[in-house]
């Protein structure tokens, strides 16, 4: 039997993904003794063209780093998912938009005229430069996650992925021992079952950001007011933000039982707030702490707006 | 009677109903024979305070221009407190609805007692005008496309 | 679920008048997972029912949807006549098509329109519904009393008299509670002892109660009809058994201290009866008060017990006990006197409290019924009665009204104007509310045939001047100051919730209220239940009340403790909330959000539910930030498919 042959394409993401798979430490030796990286345009010279003369379902598996925010991120999901056996969606970006899918907020317009000013600016598609036509990748409307332009086999959730869950794929890989189509890559509990910070079930009556206060190391962060995605998160990673004074930001998106990431977090965090009283004289002060998270989409939604329900702004009223 | 936001669109609304107040307010309203629109659909659920965010989006997503809460008045809920998590719910939800561009007025939350067909048929028949005057919500025409 | 049926009825005209019920039929049969339709006049009355039945038999199905009224109107049959046809209940869903679709609506084909979405949701609804069982629970058949005063006694009683066994458990050395001490009672003028003392006797004597006094309840676990419970009985250092109420233990006693009881007016002895028809009635050592538990260092009261009643050697006991309900009485505290600074409280001791006033019109108070002031035993010729002390004030004081103290001031005025009749009363009142059977008559009847001055304002200051105490107040009637020189000033002092509400809350698991009085479960619908299922609330541990209403409470509390310990099994809904294990991480936040405290997270780290506790309110599921809580037959995945059907096109 030959070498397993692996593919590792970067889309729109910040390149954190490619470095993770490093983190592997000693066991990339076994990666490298038994399979071959075929298409890697960030580790070896490999051409689109080299890609498009593969056979279909050639590459035994894919892993798909970044968000669809181009045409080009588009096309090649299309053509990775033709030549993959097995296509994995790597990181918050590609199997939720990530980061980048925060830009769904502004329209495609409004970014352009953030980065670029004037209309005669912007990159246009087809250009002439010195007589040779250029043609750049159109830039979407919306950031999507890859799920959404091609079937999925696996996810390796995180941002970038933690040492341990790409570590438990390779093992599978090389065992030829890869899970049911559809496996993600982490725990199937939340974050909670893995934080060993305890909490009181208490509620929160203010909400802080990470630096303005010192968390005390083995009390919950929700307790202490810093809004901690933990809850909403699968866990897999071993809580390393929590267990590094940090709030998780929730990059390894839901649970399986839960469609919309940033909606659950919302009810739990708005059932958790208030002053230990219920009742109707505590409005005032229920609305103050709430009027303290400063950005409710981007806190709820950091990693997952382009898959959420929302998707990104709604074009009925801006401003 | 004047229809001064008749432009023809007939608005979807999912109204969540809180089956000991408002549900009943709304069955108070039937027996007492008050119309009101027929644009909305009706759901009852045990508490309000089960009505969560994810349906919320959910019906908007599904094609909703409006969704309509209704829960027991402060200090009446049948569950103790139901209401008051849906009332901190709603705040947020609505925030988070305008950070994303939808008018946040398109989710309404009100306080319905089973005695309260009136308030019922008022809540209803305001509501529904309030959303015809909005026109389809962003999130319906996605939906067209 | 493929094989639904959907049912719906015309109600006669009602709903066929404006909703086409052959259309919604036929539309619905096109529906997915839906096998058989039909639509009938009345599908509630015999013949209905029985279409149902046999449909549901003939075409085999697993879901059934009648599209008729409320819910709330026939739940119950249909889902009774699936039952019968060897349906599981659970999977019979109503479809309300007439109070929220035919009857408030005109337009034909638009109504049509509706009843066709609301029927299909209710397909969905029981396209995920599972079939259920109601929950089938044993239970101890013993009831825990907490709390000896008039609530608890009638809660005791009633319950004893139905034929179950009573734990009743006081804290004080006696039963009797804060009734023993009134003199007469409104507005009949009854001798508050002579009503009381009969029922504490019954108590003492009723075979079914176990009465445990000077004890406390430590420990309570369990849930709704097998509560586990923990008292502590304190050491009282006398055999009651022995004890004969000689007094000679008394006599010789060396040490004194205030008498609760008297409300401080008189000195008891560390060794002490609270009164003379204390139940039970013996002696009561006050370790706290003795010059030392220690034959060594006092010994008085032993030498001289003839029937060697005292045993210094006494420890506190420990009962355990499996009780099936538990009634809350633990009564109500005064707002402290020395609080209300304004009113001289605690500085001058002239100024009382209402229920010293009881003690010194009382027949058996410390001057055997004369009204005699504290300073110098005189009899005050001026008494000024200032009521709301302490309540009505939110910025001071407590915010509430304490209901009663209008009545009282009413009657104290009234029986001091009987002890003294050359004695003149004036009463301060923000308002005089006298709302309860007689009770307007009676204030009437103080103010204008009992010569009673009823000023209409708010005392200010009161301030000591010789012997005598002065109060500045405004009459806001005539818009005028007024400055009076009493021998004696009465407050009507607010109630307090009593101080152990806070301590027991947390033992029971019971809510109190933001000024400390135990919560109830509904205001209006259920006030003698607490949130918790298997706890009731009596008296004015729930709030300020008089005795007719306490004692209603009381029997109240009693029926639903009665109520629940004759069932043979307890029932209750299945329609509760289902933990996903393998998803719950264990966070914790359903537990707070249940207001039953039904969840708890496991020693496995896992989301536990008490199903028998859950009310199936659903808090725990719009909280769970995993997906792992799910009400039954009421989960997220199914509101989904109803929000999809409810704004489907077409």
């Amino acid at each position: 039997m030959g070498k397993i042959k692996v593919g590792i394409y970067w889309a729109a993401s910040c390149g954190g993904c490619d470095v993770s798979l490093l983190e592997i430490d000693e066991q990339i030796l076994d990666v490298a003794a038994k399979a071959d990286f075929v298409f890697w345009p960030c580790a070896t010279d490999t051409k689109y063209s080299d890609l498009r003369a593969y056979q279909d379902g050639s590459i035994d598996v894919v892993l798909f780093n970044g968000a669809i925010r181009t045409q080009e991120n588009h096309d090649l999901a299309r053509l990775l998912r033709d030549k993959a056996k097995h296509l994995v969606a790597y990181g918050s970006c590609a199997q939720m938009g990530g980061v980048i899918g925060l830009a769904n907020l502004s329209s495609r317009k409004e970014i352009f005229t953030t980065l670029f000013g004037e209309k005669s600016l912007w990159p246009q598609e087809e250009s002439n430069q010195d007589g040779y036509p250029l043609h750049l990748p159109a830039f979407l409307e919306r950031v999507l996650p890859l799920v959404d332009v091609v079937d999925v086999d696996y996810v390796i959730p995180g941002c970038p992925p933690p040492k341990e869950m790409v570590s438990k794929f390779f093992e599978a890989l090389l065992e030829g021992k890869l899970p049911e189509i559809g496996a993600v890559f982490a725990a199937e509990k939340n974050l909670c079952d893995e934080c060993p910070r305890e909490r009181k079930e208490e509620r929160i009556t203010r909400i802080v950001r990470p630096h303005e206060i010192e968390p005390k190391q083995d009390s919950c962060l929700l307790d202490q007011g810093i809004i901690c995605m933990g809850p909403a998160t699968r866990g897999g990673c071993g809580a390393v933000c929590p267990l590094a004074n940090m709030p998780c930001t929730g990059c390894a998106g839901p649970t399986a039982n839960i469609t919309d990431q940033g909606a659950t977090m919302l009810n739990a965090i708005a059932s958790l707030i208030g002053t230990g009283l219920e009742g109707e004289e505590e409005l005032e002060a229920e609305e103050a702490i709430l009027a303290e998270i400063d950005d409710v989409i981007g806190t709820f939604y950091r990693f997952s707006l382009a898959a959420s329900i929302f998707k990104g702004a709604q074009r009925e009223q801006r401003g | 009677m004047a229809k001064p936001n008749d432009n023809g669109f007939e608005p979807k609304i999912v109204a969540f109903l809180c089956r000991w107040c408002s549900y009943a307010g709304a069955d108070l309203a039937g027996v007492s024979r008050m119309t009101y629109p027929d644009n909305i659909i009706p759901m009852r659920v045990n508490c309000s305070g089960r009505v969560d965010a994810g349906m919320v989006m959910a019906a908007f997503e599904r094609g909703a221009d409006g969704v309509l809460i209704g829960g027991c008045h402060p200090g009446d809920c049948h569950y103790v407190n139901g209401n008051y998590k849906t009332r901190r719910r709603v705040i947020l939800l609505k925030r988070a609805l305008a950070e994303v561009g939808i008018k946040p007025q398109r989710l309404h939350l009100e306080w319905i007692s089973a005695s309260e067909g009136v308030k019922f048929q008022r809540t209803v028949t305001e509501f529904t005008r309030l959303i015809k005057g909005f026109g389809p919500s962003p999130m319906s025409e996605d939906g067209k496309n | 679920m493929s094989r639904i049926g959907v049912f719906v009825c015309h109600c006669g005209m009602n709903i066929e008048r404006t909703v086409d019920t052959q259309a919604v039929a036929a539309t619905l049969s096109e529906h997915s997972g839906v096998v058989y339709t039909t639509d009938y006049n009345y599908l509630c009355a015999d013949p209905g029912q029985r279409l149902i039945k046999d449909a549901i038999v003939e075409h085999k199905l697993d879901g059934v949807i009648v599209a008729a009224c409320s819910p709330t109107m026939h739940e119950p049959t249909f889902r009774r006549v699936a039952e019968e046809a060897g349906l599981n209940p659970y999977l019979c869903e109503i479809a309300n098509i007439r109070e929220h679709c035919s009857w408030v609506h005109k337009d034909r084909d638009r109504a049509t329109q509706k009843a066709i979405r609301i029927v299909k949701t209710l397909v969905e609804k029981v396209r995920g519904n599972q079939p259920l069982e109601p929950l089938r629970i044993d239970h101890a058949d013993k009831c825990l009393v907490i709390g000896g005063g008039i609530a608890g006694i009638q809660a005791a009683l009633d319950v004893a008299e139905s034929g179950f066994e009573v734990i009743l458990v006081e804290k004080e050395p006696s039963i009797g509670g804060h009734m023993a001490q009134l003199s007469e009672t409104f507005p009949t003028l009854d001798c508050s002892q002579c009503i009381l003392t009969p029922k504490m006797v019954e108590v003492s004597r009723h075979p079914n109660i176990r009465l445990l006094t000077y004890s406390e309840v430590v420990e309570v676990s369990g849930y709704i009809g097998n509560y586990e419970v923990k008292i502590r009985k304190n050491p009282t250092y006398v055999d009651p058994d022995k004890c004969n109420l000689c007094g000679d233990c008394e006599k010789v006693c060396p040490k004194s201290v205030g008498s609760e009881f008297e409300r401080g007016l008189i000195d008891r002895k560390a060794i002490y009866i609270p009164f003379e028809q204390a139940i039970p009635s013996s002696y009561t050592l006050d370790e706290e008060a003795c010059l030392g538990l220690h034959p060594l260092r006092c010994n008085e009261c032993a030498k001289v017990c003839e029937p060697n009643a005292i045993d210094y050697d006494m420890r506190p006991e420990y009962i355990e006990e499996s009780v099936g309900a538990i009634i809350v009485a633990t009564g109500y505290s005064l707002y402290p006197i020395s609080s209300l600074g304004e009113y001289g409280g605690g500085q001058i001791p002239d100024v009382i409290d209402g229920l010293q006033f009881e003690r010194l019109l009382s027949a058996s108070g410390p001057t055997n019924g004369e009204v005699r002031r504290p300073s110098d035993g005189k009899i005050p010729k001026k008494v000024v009665f200032i009521q709301c002390a302490g309540s009505r004030d939110p910025e001071q004081h407590n915010a509430y009204c304490s209901k009663i103290c209008c009545m009282y001031t009413a009657k104290h005025a009234l029986l001091y104007r009987h002890a003294v009749p050359d004695g003149e009363a004036v009463v301060f009142y923000i308002d005089v509310r006298a709302g309860g059977k007689g009770y307007e008559e009676f204030t009437q009847h103080a103010i204008e045939e009992e010569r009673i001055l009823y000023l209409r304002g708010k005392v200010s200051k009161v301030y000591r001047q010789d012997d005598r105490v002065v109060v500045w107040g405004v009459d806001t009637l005539s818009s005028r100051r007024v400055e009076l020189e009493a021998d004696l000033v009465v407050l009507a002092i607010s109630m307090n919730p009593h101080p152990s509400n806070l301590a027991l809350s947390k033992v029971l698991k019971i809510s109190c209220g933001a000024e400390g009085f135990f919560k109830e479960a509904h205001p209006k619908l259920r006030p003698v239940e607490s949130l918790t299922a298997g706890i009731f609330l009596a008296g004015a541990a729930q709030g300020p009340k008089d005795i007719p209403e306490v004692v209603s409470q009381g029997s109240a509390a009693a029926v639903k403790a009665v109520a629940l310990l004759t069932k043979d099994k307890l029932v209750h809904s299945p329609e509760v909330v289902d933990i996903d294990e393998l998803v719950c991480g264990g966070c914790g936040i359903c537990v707070d959000m249940c207001p039953y405290n039904a969840l708890a997270v496991n020693g496995a780290g896992v989301a536990e539910v008490n199903e028998v506790l859950c009310e199936g309110c659903g808090s725990c599921v719009s909280a769970c930030p995993t997906g792992a809580a799910q009400l039954k037959n009421m989960t997220d995945w199914q509101f989904i498919e109803m929000i999809g059907v409810a704004l489907q096109d077409g």
